[in-house]
């Protein structure tokens, strides 16, 4: 049987955050499960779905999303409703415009805040938020992450990165604005007030982003795993995650999973044979470490189905 | 004799203050304008999220709102005055029009 946490070394950074991305439908959810518990044997393990399906809650049984839950021993699992923490960040400030500016409801303004749970980005900033706080969480050795559909979980990869950008336009004005009050106080003899709240914050915020950004480009912190199936579509969208990881974070994933192949005879039978052979040449051709996972006739649907996939995983490419 | 040079010296000095006291008043309001300005152009990109104009992420907009609170009431009493702007711009360029 093969070892699943040998083929995602380095893992020393604790937290040590695995995310599992691919095309909608293609095992992500049954790989993040099997990748959780084999971690689970090394440390405590938070295996956490943003996926909008919510498969987990059918697989592990759970009744109570968002809570964490224990599976068991060192398991633990965690469902989040992407749409719900969005409201709920939203609604957060939503009540501080209205606080810090009821003016605004003279200026018709109010509704904008309303609004703001279908502002662009919030999606993304909800799970940037949650991925920030998961490297500081020193409860969990590992944690795993079910990501939502691939758009929006390479969206948010590429915030950090963004938001430092424009972090930075914004400390160069404000930095000049806060110098020039000083020189124009001391000129005219006034007493000169040097700390900037706004300043304070917008370093406050350079350095969170700052610190995702440099976890997530770091292997011994993060390790990005990519599912696809021998299908045209998700190998269209593993090449897609390949070349964003590259280009954009300047890494590369540690481990690439073909789910869901068709025992040759069935394959041949469905006349999908020489399509699943040519996928798979390209996949064994990629660099990295890859395993694959057979099809199974009847889908796992429980957590026990799920961990004895384990047993019919074969390594394609290894350590 | 001393009494004239002495008034003459009297009067230089303070026609060098005044001078100086003109560079420094000067001085003062290019650094007031360009502070407005800018003041004025930071506050764009951080509100311009909120009423549709794609400055910057809305939520880092919104995480900057509380530390911007002071801010945005002169920027409002700004808009107030706003009615005016060309005689506000004549105004900031000193001198009388």
């Amino acid at each position: 049987m093969i070892n699943l946490v040998d083929l995602l070394k380095p893992i020393e950074g604790a937290p040590h955050v695995v995310m599992v991305l691919g095309k909608g439908g293609v095992g992500k959810t049954s790989t993040s499960i099997l990748i959780s518990s084999e971690l689970s044997r090394l440390g405590k393990t938070l295996l956490v779905s943003f996926d909008p399906a919510k498969h987990i809650l059918k697989y592990l049984s759970i009744s109570r999303p968002a809570e964490v839950i224990k599976v068991s021993d060192d398991f633990f699992v965690s469902q989040l409703d992407i749409e719900v923490s969005a409201k709920e960040l939203t609604s957060k400030y939503s009540s501080l415009i209205s606080d810090l500016f009821p003016s605004l409801s003279v200026l018709n303004l109010e509704d904008i805040t309303k609004a703001l749970k279908y502002a662009p980005g919030v999606e993304e900033e909800v799970f940037l938020n949650w991925l920030s706080s998961a490297y500081e969480n020193k409860n969990f050795r590992f944690i795993v992450i079910d990501t939502p559909p691939t758009g929006i979980s390479l969206r948010t990869l590429m915030l950090p990165k963004l938001y430092l950008l424009w972090l930075e336009k914004l400390i160069n004005i404000r930095e000049r604005i806060v110098s020039l009050r000083y020189v124009i106080a001391k000129t005219l003899g006034r007493e000169v007030k040097v700390s900037d709240p706004a300043l304070i914050k917008l370093y406050e915020m350079r350095e969170k982003y700052g610190r995702v950004k440099e976890a997530l480009t770091d292997p011994s912190r993060t390790s990005f795993v990519v599912v696809t199936n021998p299908e045209p579509l998700p190998m269209y969208e593993l090449r897609e995650v390949l070349k964003f990881l590259g280009e954009e974070l300047s890494t590369s994933p540690k481990l690439l999973v073909m789910n869901k192949v068709l025992p040759e005879d069935i394959a041949v039978r469905l006349g999908a044979h020489e399509e699943q052979k040519a996928i798979i040449e390209e996949f064994t051709s990629l660099p990295g470490r890859s395993i694959m996972i057979p099809y199974v006739s009847n889908p796992p649907s429980k957590l026990e189905d799920i961990l004895r996939l384990r047993e019919a995983v074969t390594v394609v490419k290894g350590a | 004799m001393f009494k004239v040079l002495k008034k003459i010296l009297r009067e230089f000095v303070s026609f060098v203050k005044g001078v100086n006291q003109a560079i420094i008043e000067d001085s003062v309001s290019a650094l007031e304008l360009e502070h407005n300005e800018l003041e004025a152009a930071f506050l764009t990109m951080v509100l311009g999220p909120l009423v549709g104009v794609a400055t910057l992420s809305p939520i880092l907009s919104l995480e900057l709102l509380e530390a911007l609170k002071n801010e945005v009431k002169v920027l409002e009493s700004r808009a107030v005055r706003g009615e005016d702007v060309l005689g506000d711009l004549m105004a900031s360029l000193g001198g009388e029009w």
